[in-house]
């Protein structure tokens, strides 16, 4: 057996030398050497007659099968030589001119924005659902626990369709995808998980950091165990996967009339990790998103039973979002469409 | 609402850093917008009381005067003044060289050098408000307390840290300093003292003064208390007070008007001071005001008044409009001696209807708006007498107050049970701590044993009359978590079930429809919905009677709701034809598009626009056949967007007037329209000052793709057998659609493939068309023969005349 096993490392040195022959002459000289009538096989085939007789068989069929696996590698390191030398000269080009450009187009990135934010409360269990851009008053306000006349509208902004007949009720064009809220309880029961993605529009003079055409996203959790806990552990969530896993959110007493108590949900600055700089206003956090738990009048208003139901809603801007993500520092880019902006996304 | 924090003090013991208060505050819901210092050059040395001893005038200058100043125990100074209000004896700020000043000609604060006005040399300044950077005036110079030491500083009166607080629709008590003082000793744990409110009662007033209330309607006036106070000398408000107004942002008047101002700011609970030898007949009426009658208010704007509005009259005529603003005429003035002081409670809507109609809006509406506790209206005017015995001669006597009606205020009260804390917030709080919370907040507990089963907890809770925002369980709920802190909360993942999955196909397909316009090269845009209606009307099919305008526009661009994607994919192209340059412009838009119906939400239907411009050209190496976009360019792209959602559309001439006669097709499916694809006119292309003429769109209503969408792919199996291809070349009238004769020529069972391949239109007599198709023929159960092959083009041929009455042509 030892013989046998000497045979396999010389046919596996050969084969390692080979690997590395890269000119035809090295090529040849490396054949004589091998597979030559002097060559290696044919000294170890001539050996095979001095060995005792109960290993000759197998000592000589070692050597034949190896002798044929030099040969097979031979023959492809000679093609390949051959090609090489045959594509040198006229037939090469300049490899570092750029390429034909196919034509692609590319999402808006407020479509993309809603697009990764969407797949994250997807994968949390939410669905998604869509509104009315022009909606009823009712729906906007009203049920929202945000009564005609109160203060509270002044958070919102009005624009206010045009009345054709005598409409009792007026028609707007939604401020926030709020409404959907009061839409989706009042066609369906408990359990209930979406998010409502959408355009909305405020009667607003525009700035650096406000349009009076913006897209939100929604968000409305509703069973009979949902918690305040199951908010703050929603949303924190959403802000590592959107923002960073390392990100830390802090959440604060705000008012919206339509959840109780109210969130304002913030990361820490992702510029300056909370020393303070001009995104975060010097203040070390940035402000994500409202939100809350569902106020009973609103439940009561969708014939849903608040001492056995409980649920969080939250909303947030898409382009607010995008701005922070992308370092956007006007928000008018978004819908002025200059290709130079859209592409870049 | 501006928070000084030397005012805050008053109430509060602060002893934390600003931007430490201001964090705290802003956790519970009292968002710190910015902390501003306020005189901050008061902190020098430079800036001093000075007393004016002596006035020479300017020797070179008519209207300049060389007051002698003495500005230290012994320290006197000669500088050169303008101002007309100097006088002998007075007490005044005084600048030194290094102070820093506004400059009213750079705009821009300076240190103040010393220098020589028309050859007299002045070492300082006697300054304005608006030079000290505290005030907008600066005609006349700002006159101290005649009590102050000359050479002292200033800088505990004017220097200030003020924290801008944005406080939330839902916290009317917190417009005050006191309001946002009580926050301050709840979450810092310390102790809240209020405003001293004593003061002294002279019965006679009500016999040398008697007034009468009247209260019209108790709706919209719940309480109006009011006071008489004679003897009042008008004057110039004392330095404190001038000080805590200047932080507030607002003008001193006199020392009767900031006085209510004050009490304004310091209780929230906003006054008036009516001259009340002004007031005929010494009678108030809180009435509607009549239809057209007018009033002059206090910023000299005459209004006119209709019966919806509140108004405070005399036996006559309104003296104030309720709870917005005073009537000029009735105003305070240097001659008053005396005045009848209102404090009163109206009706937030009809203040908000009110102020909203008339566009004015005023510190004390924004507070009355927000539906202040009507208990602190006497609580406030008691103040405000205080407050002017305290400041004015000993002669003042103030009257009984007159409540109107005479109020009995009930106290409200909440029950709180452990158990809804715990479902609300998901964890457990004691009794003790939720109390402890609620106390600091000023509410009171009345404990409960719980007679259930569980170790529930309960409380009967008394809401304090300012938090009038309190009216369920859960606010108080708000209450405690807010103060605890949200971060000290539990989070956790919602463990209810997932929701039954219910299918969006509208919304899928539609995203669908947006991923193959991007990857067939369009890049996608979002544009306004709003249009300008009569651009709107040049590329809208629609009656314009069916828009949906908006009733209040931002302005005329955005007046109206497209009606169709056009309008923003042609704007969007004119604002991009640089780009052409470099490069054909290929955009898509997806958006919802409105159309009237009346009685119910407007048809809300979403649309698809591609629109392609220019040449096949992009700048570089490569280009090689430039060439300029065609109708097949586009149609190509929908056709790869259509198979991507397994639709086969036809396309029949289209008569659409914006598109171009002969290159624009209506698209199908089965008899339904999908929309359009075309060339674009050149009459709308002017009209939105493309230049490139080369344009092409296709509009899709989505709505009909939701429709006519089928689910289902079943496999089928392919045949194995080899196929033969012939190209047969046929002349054909050219009114004829190839789309006819592909048909004619697919009836056939054994072509599987026909493409036409050639075409050339040749004058053959009458108007022909020769196109050549490759076709391909197979069998699913054999080779075939050519023979086989030969006869079924027979077949082919022989159907094509006798339908289409088209030849075959030899090549």
């Amino acid at each position: 057996m030892e013989a046998t096993n000497e045979t396999e490392k010389i046919i596996s040195e050969q084969l390692s030398s080979l690997n590395k022959i890269d000119t035809t002459e090295s090529l040849e000289e490396w054949r004589v050497n091998t597979l030559g009538r002097q060559g290696v096989i044919t000294s170890i085939l001539k050996s095979i007659s001095s060995l005792p007789v109960e290993e000759r068989k197998a000592a000589g069929s070692a050597a034949n099968q190896g002798k044929t696996r030099l040969q097979d590698a031979f023959g492809i390191k000679q093609k390949q030589l051959l090609a090489n030398a045959s594509s040198n000269s006229s037939d090469s080009i300049d490899v570092s001119l750029p390429g034909r450009p196919a034509t692609r187009g590319k999402l808006h990135i407020v479509t993309q924005t809603i697009r990764e934010i969407s797949s994250v409360f997807v994968s949390l269990g939410f669905q998604i659902q869509e509104g009315p851009e022009v909606e009823w008053g009712k729906y906007n306000f009203d049920m929202l626990n945000i009564p005609q006349d109160h203060p509270a509208r002044d958070m919102w902004d009005t624009l206010w369709v045009e009345k054709n007949h005598d409409d009792s009720e007026p028609l707007l064009l939604r401020t926030h995808t709020s409404p959907m809220q009061a839409r989706i309880m009042e066609s369906s029961t408990p359990p209930i998980r979406v998010i409502i993605p959408g355009k909305c529009y405020r009667y607003e003079a525009t700035d650096a950091t406000h349009e009076w055409q913006l897209t939100q996203i929604e968000g409305l959790a509703v069973d009979s165990d949902i918690s305040f806990a199951d908010l703050k552990g929603t949303l924190y969530e959403f802000a590592k996967r959107i923002f960073g896993q390392d990100r830390q959110v802090r959440f604060r007493c705000d008012y919206f009339p339509f959840v109780e108590p109210g969130v304002d949900m913030s990361i820490d600055c992702f510029k300056c990790s909370g020393k303070g700089c001009s995104i975060c206003s010097h203040t070390g956090w940035i402000e994500i998103l409202g939100a809350g738990m569902v106020h009973p009048n609103v439940f009561k208003g969708v014939n849903y039973d608040p001492e056995k139901y409980k649920g969080f809603a939250f909303g947030m801007g898409v382009e607010r979002i995008a701005m922070l993500k992308y370092e956007i520092d006007d928000i008018r880019n978004f819908y002025t469409n200059d290709l130079r902006f859209l592409s870049q996304f | 609402m501006l928070t000084p924090l030397s005012w805050l003090q008053k109430y509060v013991d602060i002893t934390v850093s600003p931007e430490n208060l201001a964090h705290l505050l802003t956790m519970v819901g009292l968002e710190v917008e910015s902390i501003e210092r306020f005189g901050e050059n008061f902190n020098s040395d430079q800036i001093v009381v000075g007393e004016i001893l002596e006035i020479n005038q300017h020797p070179n200058a008519d209207r300049l005067l060389l007051p002698k100043v003495k500005i230290g125990s012994t320290e006197t100074v000669n500088v050169v003044c303008g101002a007309t209000n100097l006088s002998p004896g007075i007490k005044i700020v005084f600048a030194k060289p290094g102070a820093t000043l506004f400059n009213q000609k750079s705009g821009k604060f300076q240190k103040l050098k010393a220098s020589a006005i028309r050859g007299i040399s002045s070492p300082g300044m006697i300054c304005s408000e608006l030079e000290l950077g505290i005030g907008q005036n600066h005609e006349n110079i700002l006159i101290l307390d005649k009590s102050l030491e000359p050479g002292s500083s200033l800088q505990d009166t004017f220097s200030d840290t003020i924290l801008d607080l944005s406080i939330t629709p839902n916290r009317p008590d917190c417009l005050s300093i006191i309001g946002v003082a009580r926050e301050v000793a709840a979450i810092t744990n310390k102790k809240l003292s209020g405003p001293e409110i004593s003061y002294k009662e002279n019965s006679s007033v009500s016999t040398s003064s008697p007034v009468e209330i009247h209260i019209e309607s108790l709706d919209l006036c719940k309480r109006y208390c009011g006071a008489v106070v004679e003897n009042i000398t008008v004057g110039p408000s004392p330095t404190w007070l001038k000080a805590a107004l200047a932080k507030m942002g607002h003008r001193s008047i006199n020392n009767i008007v900031d006085v209510t101002n004050y009490v304004m700011y310091e209780t929230g609970q906003p006054l008036h001071a009516f001259d009340l030898n002004k007031i005929q007949d010494s009678k108030i009426k809180i009435r509607p005001a009549k239809n057209k009658e007018k009033l002059l208010t206090l910023d000299n704007e005459s209004i006119e008044l209709n019966p919806s509005m509140l108004v405070i009259a005399d036996s006559k005529n309104p003296v104030a409009l309720a709870g917005i603003i005073g009537g000029l005429n009735s105003s305070v003035s240097q001659n008053t001696t005396r005045i009848l002081l209102e404090s009163a409670n109206f009706n937030p809507t009809s203040i908000r209807k009110t102020a909203s109609s008339l566009k004015l809006r005023t510190d004390a509406s924004y507070r009355f708006e927000r539906n202040p506790n009507e208990a602190l209206a006497s609580k406030a005017l008691k103040r405000a007498i205080h407050l002017i015995q305290k400041t004015s001669s000993q002669k003042v006597s103030c009257g009984k107050i007159i409540d109107a009606p005479e109020t009995q205020l009930d106290s409200m009260s909440l029950q709180l049970h452990g158990s809804a804390i715990e479902k609300l917030l998901g964890v457990k709080i004691s009794q003790k701590e939720a109390l402890s919370v609620l106390h600091k907040l000023g509410f009171q507990s009345n404990a409960q044993t719980q007679t259930g089963p569980s170790n529930d907890w309960a409380a009967k809770i008394s809401i304090p009359d300012w938090r009038s925002d309190i009216k369920i369980q859960e606010d108080l709920i708000e209450e405690i978590a807010r103060i605890l802190g949200y971060d000290q909360f539990p989070t956790s993942n919602i463990s209810s079930s997932i929701p039954e999955y219910l299918p969006n196909m509208p919304l899928h397909l539609r995203e669908q429809v947006r991923d193959a316009c991007a990857e067939f090269g369009m890049q996608e845009v979002i544009t306004y919905s709003l249009k300008n209606e009569s651009l709107l009307s040049s590329v809208s099919s629609d009656d314009p009677q069916n828009f949906v305008n908006i009733a209040n526009p931002l302005n005329s661009e955005t007046k109206t709701l497209r009606t169709n994607l056009m309008v923003g994919i042609l704007e969007t192209l004119s604002s991009n034809q640089n780009f052409l340059k470099e490069g054909p412009v290929k955009i898509f838009e997806i958006g919802r598009t409105f159309v009237n119906k009346p009685g119910s939400l407007p048809i809300q239907n979403e649309m698809a626009v591609g629109l392609i411009s220019g040449n096949t050209f992009s700048e570089g190496w490569t280009n090689a056949n430039n060439r300029k976009l065609d109708f097949y360019d586009i149609k190509g792209i929908l056709e790869n967007i259509l198979s991507k959602l397994k639709l086969e559309a036809k396309y029949i001439p289209s008569k659409d007037a914006l598109l171009v006669k002969g290159q624009s097709a209506d698209i199908l499916i089965g008899e339904t329209k999908l929309g359009k694809i075309g060339k674009i006119s050149n009459h709308i292309l002017s009209s939105f000052e493309v230049d490139e003429a080369n344009t092409f769109l296709f509009e899709l209503n989505l709505n009909t793709i939701y429709s006519k969408f089928k689910n289902k792919i079943t496999f089928r199996p392919f045949a194995t057998f080899p196929t033969s291809e012939r190209d047969l070349t046929v002349l054909a009238d050219t009114s004829i659609p190839s789309e006819k004769i592909e048909s004619i020529i697919l009836e056939s069972k054994l072509v599987t493939k026909c493409l036409p391949v050639d075409i050339y239109k040749q004058d053959h007599g009458n108007q022909k068309k020769s196109i050549t198709y490759k076709i391909v023929f197979q069998s699913p159960s054999k080779t075939l023969t050519s023979n086989e092959v030969a006869n079924e083009i027979e077949k082919i041929l022989f159907k094509l005349k006798k339908t289409l009455n088209i030849d075959f042509r030899e090549k």
